[in-house]
């Protein structure tokens, strides 16, 4: 499949002494960002497992911009919460969304972290789903999901951030 | 003795079933008022509170026994018999010979004597078990919550366990 | 500064100290394996205490079990180690196999093995690599995730999943084996074995891996088996426990293969230990591949509403992290009275302070790695 990174919309206008590119600002940010998005390294359980596989050999999530793993959430870009959450992490999960920088962006994998998966009923411990503590971008059912589907999913969220604009308050 | 695949014969003989029996020679001789307890599998031993410690050190020490691995401490809530469980799993590394310790408590003040200090293991097993079912280890050094956090008030295993804090939608089947 | 470690001492809870320093690990940490935390005490860079704070994937499985029946409980088992789920399947369908005296067919039984030991193997090669990286050293991750992406091929052809699978059930499997399992798995026995030389050489014999493997994080075997550890982490201090060796379940007694063992108790022996391991893995799978036969793959009668008779049963297993075991107390009902599950990291995480007293920062993370932790399966 290969690297994916749109084409620029643009105009290139040759001029005497050099090139200019005529793009719509909206466009250029949305570019930049949705290709370069460095997720912080945050897997609790199986999930974890397979978003290791998708950043390994094999599905290599690097070839989409998601290259480097960032271990400090004030350098990352998104968090991709992969796995069970539980009310004695909650606080903690939350503490590290509130410290990424804005622009951020929230991917629940999982069955997990959209609903509480297999520990949704009869547990006393289980959040069930985390989108009660953060504002989830994009959903990625299974359990685990292949890394396909996570590629699919992170492939989605792109798509996401290139419908944004910079009039909006919020990511913007 | 080997872990054979046994008939689900209920053993309502009044003998419960020897399944150790050099062990059983060993331990009714030292301690004769230490019963054998019916059970499928394993060789277990019903142990009053104040003799815990003393048969704990005789089977971990005595060379005709040496249960030197520590397997499991599991508490039981007998909700509605109105008392509480404790078994303790020992093992021993070199043949593979299991023996169980059972411990029956009052519901209403659940206290035992703790092993920890004699197996360093059974430190956070009864942690877990004193958090969970609210059954007191009675010489524990460090008796503070493992698993769970301060928000959580009651017991969660125990039968009658209701949350108001957390989320929590029970669905039987 | 050299601390002399006692077999039983006193762990007291102190007050802060305002001389020495605590630095906290965790929980979201690049290299605890899972949401662990500890409690880091500091003299400069020497390690004076650490106190592990677990919990934060507490799920809390057991009092779920007792709301499930002993069917639906079968696919929560495979969560609780995910890199060793076929393991756990097992201890758990033994656990009641033997409370009902079923009798599972052989041909199940082998398959059984077989896929337990190529998840140990894929259990293996993740540590393998997790370790590498731990270290620094960011190849050995690629080259194991490619082995477990075999792996992982051969289990999902079979049993339709990649790393959470729900393949052993009671009484046998859910179905029997594709028609490409015997193939695909010989093929990456002859592949593995060369690339098992080939990881021995890249990692083993590297100079600065062995500076920071040998004579660290010295485990004492009584203090080994009086926390309980199992698994390679014990038998790196040469001490003979293995479950399938002492107490053989499924068709292991007949099988040929040796147990690693360590002489010192370092870091460099449980690595050994956990990598020598992988090549007995691979005899046993030969072995059952010689002596499998067509047949049956689920047990004759079981029993459509599953009620197991009042009382107690016990069952383990050699799970890829130690002594896996499953105690269900029966009254008689549809569900467990109570069902205990015993986690070998939850030991192997307990030894930690014992062992990493006196080691730099820097060694904290590398002999927590040898120690081979899952934090599910430590909070269950």
């Amino acid at each position: 499949m290969g690297i994916i990174l749109d084409k620029l919309p643009s105009v290139l206008e040759p001029v005497p002494g050099g090139n200019f590119v005529l793009a719509c600002l909206d466009d250029v940010i949305n570019w930049a960002r949705s290709n370069s998005l460095w997720p912080l390294t945050f897997g609790t359980s199986c999930c974890a497992i397979e978003m290791m596989h998708t950043g390994c050999a094999r599905h290599d999530w690097s070839r989409f911009g998601f290259e480097v793993n960032r271990a400090s959430p004030r350098q990352a870009d998104m968090i991709v919460v992969a796995g069970t959450i539980v009310y004695k992490l909650a606080p903690l999960l939350k503490r590290l969304y509130d410290q990424m920088p804005e622009p951020k962006y929230v991917v629940a994998m999982g069955s997990c972290a959209i609903s509480g998966g297999p520990f949704h009923y009869n547990s006393y411990s289980t959040l069930n789903g985390v989108d009660k503590i953060l504002p989830v971008d994009v959903y990625i059912p299974g359990c685990p999901p292949r890394p396909e589907a996570l590629i699919h999913g992170l492939l989605q969220l792109q798509k996401k951030i290139k419908t944004e604009s910079i009039k909006d308050k919020l990511h913007g | 003795m080997s872990e054979e695949i046994k008939n689900t014969q209920e053993n309502t003989a009044e003998a419960p079933q020897i399944h150790d029996a050099e062990l059983h020679a060993v331990i009714s001789g030292a301690f004769p008022d230490v019963a054998l307890v019916a059970s499928p599998q394993i060789a277990t031993y019903a142990v009053k509170p104040e003799k815990l410690l003393a048969f704990a050190a005789f089977i971990r020490d005595d060379a005709r026994c040496g249960f030197d691995f520590p397997v499991l401490v599991t508490g039981v809530d007998r909700a509605p018999e109105n008392r509480m469980e404790v078994f303790y799993h020992l093992l021993r590394t070199r043949d593979g010979h299991k023996v169980v310790i059972k411990i029956d408590l009052d519901r209403a003040n659940p206290a035992l004597p703790s092993l920890a200090m004699l197996y360093r293991s059974f430190d956070w097993h009864e942690r877990e078990q004193m958090e969970l079912l609210g059954i007191t280890f009675e010489g524990h050094p460090d008796p503070r919550k493992l698993l769970l956090d301060d928000t959580y008030t009651g017991y969660p295993l125990r039968k009658e366990y209701e949350d108001e804090a957390h989320e929590y939608i029970k669905r039987p089947y | 500064m050299t601390v002399t470690i006692d077999c039983c001492e006193e762990r007291l809870v102190k007050n802060l100290d305002t001389q020495e320093y605590w630095v906290n690990m965790g929980p979201q940490h690049p290299s605890t394996h899972g949401v662990l935390r500890f409690l880091v005490k500091l003299d400069g860079e020497t390690i004076t205490d650490v106190i592990p704070h677990i919990g934060y994937m507490h799920r809390g499985i057991e009092k779920m079990s007792e709301n499930v029946t002993y069917v639906q409980f079968n696919h929560l088992t495979s969560r609780l180690d995910y890199l060793s789920a076929m393991i756990n399947n097992w201890g758990y369908c033994m656990c009641v196999e033997k409370a009902l005296g079923l009798e599972v067919p052989a041909r199940a039984i082998y398959v059984r093995m077989i896929m337990s030991e190529l998840t140990r193997i894929a259990s293996h090669q993740l540590w393998w690599g997790v370790y590498g990286m731990d270290l620094g050293a960011f190849t050995p991750m690629m080259h194991s995730f490619r082995d477990r992406e075999t792996i992982n091929d051969i289990l999902e052809e079979t049993c339709g999943s990649r790393l959470t699978t729900h393949y052993i059930r009671i009484g046998g499997l859910s179905n029997d084996v594709h028609e490409n399992f015997v193939p695909r798995i010989k093929k990456f026995i002859d592949g593995f074995r060369k690339s098992l030389v080939e990881y021995a050489t890249l990692v083993s014999g590297n100079v600065i891996f062995r500076a920071r493997a040998e004579n660290v994080g010295i485990l004492k075997p009584a203090v080994g088996i009086s926390y309980g550890c199992s698994g390679s982490t014990l038998r790196g201090s040469g001490v003979n426990y293995d479950v399938r060796k002492q107490d053989p379940y499924g068709y292991y007694d007949r099988m040929q293969f040796d147990v690693p063992l360590g002489t010192k108790g370092d870091s460099l022996d449980r690595y050994e230990c956990r990598f020598k391991e992988m090549e007995q893995s691979l005899r046993i799978i030969e072995q059952c591949l010689e002596q499998m036969e067509p047949g049956e793959v689920v047990a004759a009668k079981v029993p459509k509403k599953i009620k197991l008779p009042a009382g107690e049963y016990f069952s383990h297993v050699e799970s890829a992290r130690g002594d896996h075991a499953y105690f269900i107390v029966s009254d008689g009902g549809t569900s467990p009275c109570r069902l205990r599950v015993r986690s070998p990291g939850y030991s192997n995480l307990a030894v930690l302070p014992e062992v990493v007293r006196g080691w730099r920062v820097a060694d904290m993370v590398t002999v927590s790695s040898t120690l081979d932790l899952v934090a599910p399966d430590i909070d269950r």
